[in-house]
């Protein structure tokens, strides 16, 4: 069979040609195009190690001096303090709420680049060494009056998928919760509950050190978008331990309960909820979801337009190849009308000449994929994997990564779906033009000639 | 002579509906991706209103700034200062119009009102000087521009959509609004710039040194301004930015030691493709380029293909021509010209559908190309001028002989390597 199709193919070598050049440079195109389009969605799909949904976060502009509503009394860090309070005790009025935190920098996966919020934390001080040494990054919250912790807003389990245990954490500024990657790279163990962690960051000549009690272990979180689960140190600060600066840098994140409509939830919050979220020279500035806030880092860091980019181009591809394909197999099936007559003429089924144009088909694609794969592997080899969003994702493929991101799976799934898909195309391509040239009867196939 | 290979092309169109049905979609296909592409570029390189001086623009928005000072280092990207603009205005030559505003990263949040009825808080009012409305070719659908003597009163100019969401009219010009508790008196209403255009969308135009504008601390350089310069024809443009680059970098000579500036004199293209490097127009679209040459080029290929397996049944007539005395090159332009008229109907078909494409898809298909989406333009922002001009259509109709001629030109030639004894023996 296959020694028939190959005489076949040789047989109409100069229109095939046309075909396997097209079908190389599709198998090219298509797959450095599905390339960013897998990296992004498999990094996307990483565990995240927190819930999101129906969660909100608002954030506060002040009064500038100049503004008639500006309270001079208010512009200390008592004033601000008791401003936050105060609308606290507004928020917590509202029925539809379900839990809040106050948020000190970004939540996680709010952060899209990690170059700038990464610490060095070490074991121990007293036990500088290589191995006790990695990095982390933070997470912060900020406990004022009644508010709930991070854990039960952004639903983060602890190592057992189990809810966080907070009673351990009287307030104390130097406890810490660390994730179960940290810890098993400090300490070799998911339960170092009650030891020690220094945190080192430099800053130009000078050096901060902070050492923290880890009060639990957390499951693994996806701190900044696009990337796999990281080593992350979430901390409770108190209020009071903040200055005026960074007192105005807060923001609060809440979670609705479960019914809550969202959308008329957001209306009734714009409308009426904001205008009043305001006390002493803060005012809520804007609001949003945390999927929005999710969203436009995709926006700004050019992930959006990278799929957009890269699922048109292979559209495109895939289409030029679908219309070569049933063009050429059109007229191939028409100029051999006289040979399908004669094979009907002497009993093949219409499903037997479909299958032996849509064989040819499938020879031809897999052919050309196959010479195509060399270059691809030579290009991957030189340049790496596509980064289709160089701007976020610089950091190479780890050692902790999924298994589907590393090297070889990477490259092995990649064109497998490139391949299904122009295999797909090729076969519906040489499929239709053949199926309505067989229906016609053998005489009058015969009789055309 | 073209008009019986044109007559014979659409019988054939006729007579083979599924081949026509394929090269047609095929064409259209490509010429619809291309030209999209190309009115992409338009809208974001050439000269539309309000900035119909892009190709005769020079634009200093960013200056890297170094400081040394109190034993600390600091360092970031800042805006041109007064003295710079000062110091150009007096030195340049080449300079047609120069117009500066205050970036719009200083300023948020202005209390609007209107007969004492709150409008909310206005994100990004633009403080302009009075240059400004002559290096953008804005229309004023009432009322005037304010002059250089106006610059420092509290006069404002509107947008049409916001005079109408306040006033309901735009016939407006006299009337008063209130921002910061300050009353400012409407001197005109424009017909607004489209959303994606960053530096020339708003809806409030104030004087830069009206009283709302805070005063910023600047250095000799580096400021919070933007500047924008147009040449007085666009072949000038390189001869104003040369010395606008010389007058800047004798002001870095008369910087102190302990700083630093570098300033990015740009023509407005730059901003336009969010080219932020060294390096000439052809390095900034090469990327774009090899795209379009993807859109046409595997069409063609495509279309080859099938051209090629058309020869091969069309053999017998290609054989009695050339029996009876045709040259290759009559052949050849026979088949061109009949492929003309398919190629032409799908490259109508096809800028058509690049027209809905933009129409329909105007919030992400503007921004498709950029490094980052900034904003998310409706089909109100484009209009006819963007779609239906002669450099749109000029370049649909190069684009499709291209095609034409990369898809037809190759199978026709190598089917007419053959002799008329094959060609007539192979369809015996």
């Amino acid at each position: 069979m296959i020694t028939k199709l190959l005489h076949q193919i040789w047989n109409e070598r100069r229109e095939n040609a046309w075909l396997f050049l097209e079908l190389f440079i599709v198998s090219l195109f298509v797959w450095l195009a599905i390339d960013p389009v897998f990296n992004l969605v498999s990094r996307n799909s990483v565990h995240k190690g927190y819930d999101c949904t129906n969660v909100y976060n608002f954030y506060f502009s002040e009064h500038h001096q100049k503004s008639p509503k500006y309270k001079e009394e208010y512009d200390s860090d008592d004033g601000i303090r008791e401003s936050y309070t105060q609308m606290l005790k507004l928020l917590e009025t509202l029925p539809e709420i379900e839990s809040y935190y106050i948020s000190h920098g970004n939540g996680p996966g709010q952060v899209a680049k990690p170059v700038y919020s990464i610490n060095t934390v070490m074991r121990d001080e007293s036990e500088q060494a290589e191995s006790n040494t990695t990095t982390a990054s933070f997470c912060h919250s900020v406990e004022i009056g009644n508010s709930d912790d991070i854990f039960k807003v952004l639903r983060i389990k602890d190592s057992l998928k189990r809810d966080v245990d907070t009673s351990k954490h009287t307030g104390k500024d130097a406890g810490a919760y660390i994730t179960k990657c940290l810890a098993t790279e400090l300490f070799g163990s998911e339960e170092p509950v009650g030891k020690d962690i220094v945190s080192v960051k430099h800053s130009g000549e000078h050096t901060l050190k902070e050492k923290y009690t880890v009060l639990g272990v957390l499951d693994n979180i996806q701190q900044h978008l696009y990337h796999d689960a990281e080593n992350v140190i979430v901390i409770t600060y108190r209020l009071n331990r903040f200055n005026r600066y960074r007192l105005a840098n807060l923001s609060i994140n809440f979670r609705l309960k479960d019914g809550v409509d969202a959308p008329s939830f957001e209306k009734k919050f714009r409308e009426e909820i904001m205008p009043r979220l305001t006390f002493g020279n803060f005012y809520c500035s804007h609001f949003l979801s945390y999927e929005q806030v999710l969203t436009d880092i995709e926006h700004g860091y050019g992930i959006t337009n990278a799929f957009r980019q890269n699922i048109v181009l292979s559209s495109f591809a895939l289409l030029c190849a679908l219309l070569g394909i049933v063009g050429t197999f059109w007229v191939r099936a028409v100029a051999r009308r006289q040979e399908i007559g004669i094979m009907q003429s002497i009993g093949a089924t219409r499903s037997a000449i479909v299958r032996q144009f849509a064989a040819e088909a499938l020879m031809l694609t897999t052919v050309a994929f196959m010479l195509a794969l060399p270059l691809l592997m030579h290009k991957v080899y030189v340049n790496g994997f596509a980064e289709p969003a160089a701007e976020i994702i610089k950091t190479p493929i780890s050692a902790t990564a999924a298994w589907r991101n590393r090297p070889v799976p990477h490259f092995i799934i990649v064109s497998a779906i490139s391949y299904l898909f122009i295999v797909a195309i090729s076969i519906i391509g040489a499929v239709i033009p053949t199926f309505a040239t067989v229906r016609k009867s053998p005489a009058d196939a015969l009789r055309d000639e | 002579m073209i008009k019986q290979h044109l007559r014979q092309a659409w019988t054939m169109m006729k007579q083979h509906k599924f081949f026509t049905g394929v090269y047609l979609i095929g064409t259209a296909v490509s010429i619809t991706l291309a030209m999209t592409l190309f009115i992409i570029f338009y809208i974001k390189l050439g000269n539309i209103y309000p900035e119909e001086n892009r190709d005769r623009m020079v634009v200093i928005s960013d200056i890297y700034h170094e400081k040394e000072e109190n034993g600390g280092h600091f360092s970031g990207n800042t805006s041109a200062s007064l003295n710079m603009i000062e110091q150009i205005k007096g030195d340049a030559k080449h300079i047609d119009n120069l117009a500066y505003c205050l970036n719009r990263s200083f300023h948020k949040h202005t209390e609007v009102n209107v007969d004492g009825k709150y409008f909310g808080k206005y994100e990004t009012p633009a403080f302009i000087n009075s240059g400004f409305w002559k290096v953008f070719n804005y229309r004023f659908l009432s009322g005037r521009a304010f002059t250089e003597k106006e610059e420092h009163e509290n006069v404002v100019v509107l947008s049409r959509s916001y005079a109408m969401k306040l006033f309901a009219d735009t016939a407006i010009v006299g009337r008063t609004i209130s921002l910061k508790n300050t009353p400012y008196r409407i001197m005109g209403v424009i017909e607004e710039a489209p959303l994606f255009m960053t530096e020339t969308n708003g809806d409030l135009f104030l004087p830069i040194g009206c009283s709302i504008v805070e005063k910023y601390k600047e250095g000799y350089m580096d400021g919070v301004h933007t500047i924008y310069m147009t040449a007085p024809t666009a072949a000038e443009r390189d001869e104003l930015k040369k010395e606008i680059e010389d007058i800047v970098n004798r002001m870095e000579q008369n910087l102190p030691e302990t700083e630093k500036c570098k300033v990015s004199v740009w023509e407005h293209w730059r901003l336009g493709l969010m080219y932020r490097e060294d390096g000439n127009f052809f390095d900034a679209i090469s990327r774009y380029l090899y795209i379009l040459l993807a859109f046409l080029f595997i069409p063609a290929l495509n279309l080859s293909g099938i051209i090629s397996s058309r020869m091969n049944s069309r053999m017998t007539e290609v054989g009695v021509r050339k029996a009876y005395g045709a040259t290759d090159r009559q052949i050849i332009m026979q088949v061109l010209w009949e492929n003309l008229l398919l190629t032409f109907i799908g490259a109508i078909m096809g800028l058509i559908m690049s027209y809905v494409v933009v129409y329909t898809c105007s919030s992400w298909i503007i921004t498709f190309f950029d490094p980052y989406i900034y904003t998310e333009p409706t089909a109100k922002d484009i209009n006819t001028d963007m779609l239906m001009n002669p450099t749109v259509l000029l370049s649909t109709l190069l684009l499709t002989l291209m095609l034409n001629v990369a898809s037809a030109l190759l199978p026709t030639m190598i089917a007419l390597k053959k002799d008329i004894v094959q060609s007539l023996y192979q369809r015996r």
